[in-house]
This record gives C-alpha cells, structure tokens and sequence, in this order.
C-alpha cells in the first residue's frame, strides 16, 4: 500500500485548490458577487481508513452532488453538505427567500450547477495535472444519501475497489457569509498509482 | 408476433424529435449541427434554418464570458455543464413562448461532449417551467406557512405577555384585597375602642355641658365609621372582593327597617317621611338583605339631608321586567342635568359646596349604584332643581312565590329582621335575661378587654378574660370539667399564640358544646362564614354596639338556661 509524502499531497492541494480557484471565478461571475471557495487541506488515503473521517452515516441529513470521471484516471467525485448548509449555499448564490428550509426542484438544481461547476473544475485540474483525458458524467443531485454510501455504490456498480479517497472541506465564503461542505474524490484502482506517477515525473518526491 | 427490426430501420433523427426535451448538436465555435423538432416548436426556427446557424448570433447571452468559458470547457476538457433554472431560467431565451401555466418557461440545460476528438457537443434542455411554478407555490405556501407561524408565535408571546401582565394584576389585587382587610383591622380596632368608651362615658356623666362634648365625640366617631366603611365598601367593590349573597327575605321588611331607622333624623328637620307599596310586591324574595337596606338607608339619609322642608317617601313595586323597583322621592332642592351626571362618580357631589354645607365623602351614591348593578338592577334618578328628586332603584327578586304577595293594605310585620340577627338587635333597655350570664372573653387587647367587661358587667353578666385563644381553651375545658361551664365565648379571632378560629376548631373537636360568639374587627364579605365554619355560633364586628352585645347575652343565656 503506498503512502502519499508531504510534498505530494501538498502538490495534490495545491491542484485541487487551482480547481476551486476556478470554480469559485465562475460562481463569482454568475451571481455578480465575490465569491470564494477554499479548500485548506486535504486527506488522502486508503478508504477503508478515511471512512472514519467521514464519521458515523449521518442519514438523510446530507445533500450531495455526484459527478463521475472517466479516462486514465477515473472514479466518484462528490461536493456534500449538510442539509441546512445546502440550502443556505443555494439560496445565497440564488437570492432566495430564506424562509424556505427545504430543499426543492429549485434549490437542488441550483446546488446542482454549483456542484458542477465545482467538481469539473477540480477533476479538470487533476486531468490537467496527470495531462489525461476524462470523460464527465452528467451531475446528479442527490438529497438525502449520505455521502459514504455514494461511493459504496460506485464500487458495487463498477466492480472496483475504490481504493482511495480525497477528502477535503470546501469553504465558501459568499455575502460575508461562511458554509462549509465537503469534497470527496474515491479514486478508482490505478488511478492514484497514474497521479502519482505523474507527480513522480514532474520532480516531485515520492 | 411483431416483427423484428433494426436500428438502421429508425433514423436517429426521428428519436431525437420524439422526445419532449429540446436537443441540439453544436460544433466548438457554437454552430448549429442538428435541431430537433421540439427545438422548433420552442423558438419557432425550423430545422432548416437552424443547421448552420451560429447559436451564440441567434441567443447572445449564450457569449457571456462565464457561459462561454464553461461551454469553451465542454470541448477542451470534456466537461458536461449543467445550467440549472434557478440561476440562468432560460438557456435559450425564448421568452416568448406559451408554456402551459402561462409562466415563462424554465429551463435545465445540459451540455456534453459527444465523440472523441470533442468537435461535437449535444445540448440537452429540459423544460422545467411546470416543476419550478409547483415549486414557487410551494414555496408561497411555505412563506404563508412561515408567517402564519411568526404571527402565531408573536400570539403567543402576546398571550404569554397578558398572562403574565394578569398575574402581577391579579397579585396587586391580592395584596389591595389584604392591604384592605388589613386596613379595616387596623382603623375599627381603635375606633371600636373609641366609641364603645365614649357610650360608657355617657351613662357615667350627668352635668349637660359634658354630655354634649361626649355626645359630639359619639357622634363624630359614628360619623368616621361611616366614611371608613364607605371607603372600605368602595375599595373592596374595585378589588372584585365584594360580593352579594342571595338570601330568601322580606324586601318590604328591609325597607321598613331603614325607614324605621331614619324616622328620628327626618323628623328632627321636621319632614314628614312614608313608605308604601304601589300594586303588590312579593312577601319574600332572594336577594341581600343587608346590601338593599344599605342602598335604602344612603338614598333615604341623602333625601332627608337635601330636604329643607316638605316630605320624603318611598315606594316599592314591582317593574314591567318583574324586578323590585323602590322609589325614594323628596321635596328637596333637585338638581340639574350636570349635577345629575356627577353624582354617582366617586368622591364627587351634585357640586362643591354640598360637601362644605352637608358633609360626606361623596361615595355613598357611587357605592349604592354599584350594589343595585351586584343586586341586578341599577339606580337611576330623575331632578329637577325646585322640583325635589325621585331615585329608582330596581333590583332582581330571584325566585319567589306569586301566590304570597303583599299589597298596600297588608300590616307589615317589623318585630323581627331580615337583616343580620345581630347587627339589628332591638335596643335593649333593660338587662332582663343576662344577669348572673356567665362569659368568657377571649380579647388580647388590654382596652377592648377592658371596655367588654365593663359593657357586660353593666348588662348584669360576670366576664372571665384571657389574652389568647391557648388560655380560652384551657379556660372553657376547665369550666366545663368543673361543672361551671361559660353561658358565651366571646372569641377575639385575632390573637397572638394562637388565634380565635384555632382556638375555636380546637373547641369543638374536643366536644365543647358551649356557645362561641366570634368578634371580629374584619367586616368583609366571607369573614362571617369563616367563623361559622371554623365552629362558632355568632358573629359581632367591631366597634362593639352595647346594645348590640347585651342583646346576644340575652339571646345566648336563655338558650343555655333551657
């Protein structure tokens, strides 16, 4: 089992916050406000070890964004978030009432695009970064499953094991307002052995 | 058996114009490579026309940097971009189009790369305008919902608010109501003592010079006992501690007592006073004896006090509402249309030199007028000045029997009284019955005791004192034993260490069968019943009336001697 150094996740950071970058230039431009989105840090590792920072199921109470990848480096990528959080990200970008508390066709397709926009741009600097090719799924929105199930699906639908798992807090910042969800990318078997090798060509140490 | 076929059989096209979504077929610089007939119907731009139209000529906001930095995306890195209804409503502006609900449609655009070398991207637009108008009344409903819940909690908080505003009022007026009982404790105790020595004082002098002083004194002090209890009356009215009882009585009986009452002071002004009944009225009826005389005794002092000369009269007859309506009609001065306004609010007269000329608080007509309302009826008047004035009062009869009505010609009996047994004791002149009564006075007060022993001395009775209910009961259970057992208690139910109620409770679980008479300095509503059931056969407020004292003497040592 291989071990990520320092320097690699930093690079790996580094990429996935180029991604966000970008997501949050486009977030910006589309509702005509600043908006910023940062992902401090990240966690990579076997998912078996990661599933404990996900936590216990939190059962319907999260909302997350699905996009799967296809190429040379394939797997799930999710933005989640808790309930209340989605709705509060939803309708801050939307400049909705804020009296609605539920999650409808309106506010998930809403989070639907931001999570689109967010997760193409991250998987578009990973495929940058490992110079591959990726085929994107069409986003689904998905209300009401916990994020760590998602991915289990993934592996029972791809007879994969999914090795590994990014995980990451994505905080948005909107309105001097903060919400805060979570990137999760569960790599396919190979894939990270791609991005590694890559990071390895670029001169990074292994 | 249907047949088989073969994909090549239905062309692609046809699928794609089947479906209810929008679809088109873009190249990287957005021109137009397939158009579906949905896509017709929508922008109303054939399919001819469309093939090789350049999508961002035809729909220019398809060109904004961001949109087209993400479709720029679709074909440089493989993206599929979603364009959700909330933030873009139209991907295709067509705002134009007559969707069904009348709403301007909203659309869900998808856009994805379709082959390798990523020349081609479909877009798929999703008519979402039935969904998000179901959604906006939804979400109208919630706002509704979510205001309906902040004006009920706001409610809440209101009702919250008056509860807890009606509980600090309803404490104020529990602590008015104590500070009232407290009052009229604290001012009829002196005052009994007062005027109970005053009466002492005029069966002790002889020389005329001093019993006109004592005799002003007397007078005085009855004066201040009236103000006190007017005030008294008034609070407790305010205080919602006033209460009428329903007691089966003789109306006509209660007004011959108050006429009785005040023969003496009209015929000192040398006014001519009488009473009758007009038609018929019932012999006996529920009302509160006590509270009509009272009204009565106001409107009949008033008439005599206005009335120079002439006469007073009172009538009493039954209404067209089958109430009891009790005229009071005098000769006097009359008032005019302001003075008539003014003179049932409190403290206030028909005008200011009244009080300087007659005197009085200026409550008894507030006080009478809020009784006839407690009576269920009312007091009205009609004046005019020079013309004397006529006071009605009405009140309800309660149930009473048709068959037994009096009528002006019947004899009205007035030997015996309606009202409280013992306030209205006849005036006893003599001490006939109460010599050698034996009494126990339980009074903690060195000058009440003091003042009762001389009043029933003076009545031929032979008085033992205790301080404090303990002493009483001791004192009473020992005579008892002794064989030589109190003709009367009289209990103070105030005292230290143990009080006339504890003392009396005591008593009568220990089988004390004796005679126990409750004095009281408390005369409110409710006081009496608590002696009754606290075990004691009668009930004097204070200030002590000799005459009021002998005749329970007299009363109680002829029950005991049976």
């Amino acid at each position: 089992m291989m071990h990520l150094s320092a320097d690699q996740i930093d690079t790996l950071t580094e990429t996935v916050n180029i991604g966000v970058g970008r997501a949050a230039s486009s977030l910006s431009r589309i509702v005509h406000e600043r908006v910023e989105l940062m992902v401090p840090s990240i966690h990579i590792g076997e998912l078996s070890e990661m599933s404990s920072l996900l936590g216990e199921p939190q059962g319907n109470s999260n909302t997350t964004i699905v996009q799967d990848f296809e190429g040379d480096v394939s797997g799930r990528a999710l933005l989640a978030f808790p309930s209340a959080s989605g709705i509060s990200l939803a309708q801050i970008i939307s400049g909705v009432d804020e009296t609605v508390n539920e999650l409808d066709v309106d506010l998930g397709g809403i989070l639907e695009e931001i999570g689109n926009i967010v997760l193409n741009a991250v998987l578009g600097s990973i495929g940058n970064m490992t110079n591959s090719g990726m085929v994107y799924s069409v986003p689904e929105f998905y209300p009401s499953i916990p994020p760590l199930q998602l991915i289990q699906n993934r592996r029972t639908n791809v007879e994969d094991d999914c090795d590994y798992l990014l995980l990451a807090d994505a905080q948005f910042r909107i309105s001097n307002r903060d919400v805060t969800g979570s990137l999760l990318i569960a790599f396919d078997t190979g894939a990270i052995e791609m991005i590694l090798s890559t990071l390895q060509l670029s001169g990074v140490r292994i | 058996m249907i047949p088989a076929t073969t994909t090549s059989t239905v062309p692609s096209t046809d699928v794609a114009d089947i479906v209810p979504w929008g679809l088109c077929i873009i190249d990287r610089n957005l021109g137009v490579v397939q158009w579906n007939r949905t896509l017709e119907r929508w922008t109303e731009i054939l399919r001819h026309e469309a093939i090789g139209m350049n999508l961002g000529i035809r729909f220019p906001q398809l060109t904004s940097s961001i949109i087209r930095e993400r479709l720029a995306n679709v074909f440089d890195m493989g993206h599929a971009a979603v364009f959700s209804a909330g933030l873009h409503k139209q991907f295709l502006s067509i705002p134009d189009f007559p969707t069904a609900s009348g709403q301007q449609m909203m659309q869900r655009a998808v856009v994805r790369p379709i082959d390798d070398n990523r020349q081609f991207a479909l877009v798929m637009i999703e008519d979402v305008t039935s969904q998000y108008h179901q959604v906006n009344q939804v979400n109208q409903l919630k706002k509704e919902e979510s205001r309906l819940q902040k004006s009920e909690a706001k409610l809440r908080t209101n009702q919250q608010e008056l509860r807890q505003a009606k509980q600090v009022a309803e404490k104020a007026l529990r602590a008015k109501g104590q500070f009232i009982s407290n009052m009229s404790h604290e001012i009829r105790t002196p005052l009994s003592a007062i005027m109970g020595f005053t009466e002492l004082l005029t069966d002790a002098v002889f020389d005329s010079e001093t019993l006109r002083t004592v005799s002003t004194i007397q007078r005085n002090g009855e004066h201040l006992l009236t103000i006190v209890n007017d005030i008294l009356d008034l609070s407790k009215i305010e205080a919602g501690m006033l209460v009428v009882e329903k007691l089966d009585c003789s109306p006509h009986k209660v007004i011959q007592e108050a006429v009785a009452l005040m023969r003496g002071p009209a015929a000192a002004k040398g006014l001519s006073l009488d009473s009758k009944i007009v038609g018929e009225i019932p012999a006996r009826a529920e009302t509160d004896p006590t509270r009509l005389r009272q009204i009565v005794l106001n409107l009949l002092s008033n008439a005599i006090k206005f009335t120079a000369s002439g006469s007073v009269r009172v009538t009493a007859e039954m209404d067209e509402t089958r109430r009891l309506l009790i005229r009071v009609l005098d000769t006097g001065r009359g008032m005019n249309s302001s003075q008539i306004a003014r003179i049932f609010k409190p403290f206030e007269q028909a005008d200011s030199s009244m009080a300087r000329e007659f005197g009085g608080t200026g409550l008894g007509l507030s006080i009478s007028q809020e009784l006839a309302h407690m009576l269920g009826g009312s007091l009205s008047v009609e004046s005019e000045p020079g013309r004397g004035s006529s006071f009605h009062l009405t009140t309800s009869l309660g149930r009473f029997d048709p068959e037994k009505m009096l009528h002006e010609s019947c004899p009205v009996d007035t030997t015996s009284s309606d009202t409280d047994a013992v306030e209205n004791a006849a005036e006893p002149e003599n001490c006939d019955g109460t010599s050698g009564c034996r009494v126990l006075l339980a009074e903690d007060t060195r000058c009440m005791q003091y003042l009762i022993v001389r009043m029933c001395e003076k009545s031929g009775a032979t008085v033992v004192c205790v301080d404090d209910g303990v002493s009483a009961y001791e004192k009473a259970t020992q005579a008892q034993v002794d064989g030589e057992s109190f003709d009367v208690i009289l209990m103070d139910m105030q005292m230290p260490i143990c009080d006339g109620y504890s003392a009396t409770r005591k008593l009568r679980n220990n089988g004390y069968h004796g005679i126990i008479v409750a004095l009281t300095a408390h005369a409110q509503m409710g006081d009496r019943e608590k002696c009754i059931d606290a075990g004691c056969d009668d009930y004097m407020t204070k200030p002590i009336d000799r005459r009021v004292l002998t005749s329970v003497l007299q009363k109680y040592a002829a029950v005991t001697s049976q």
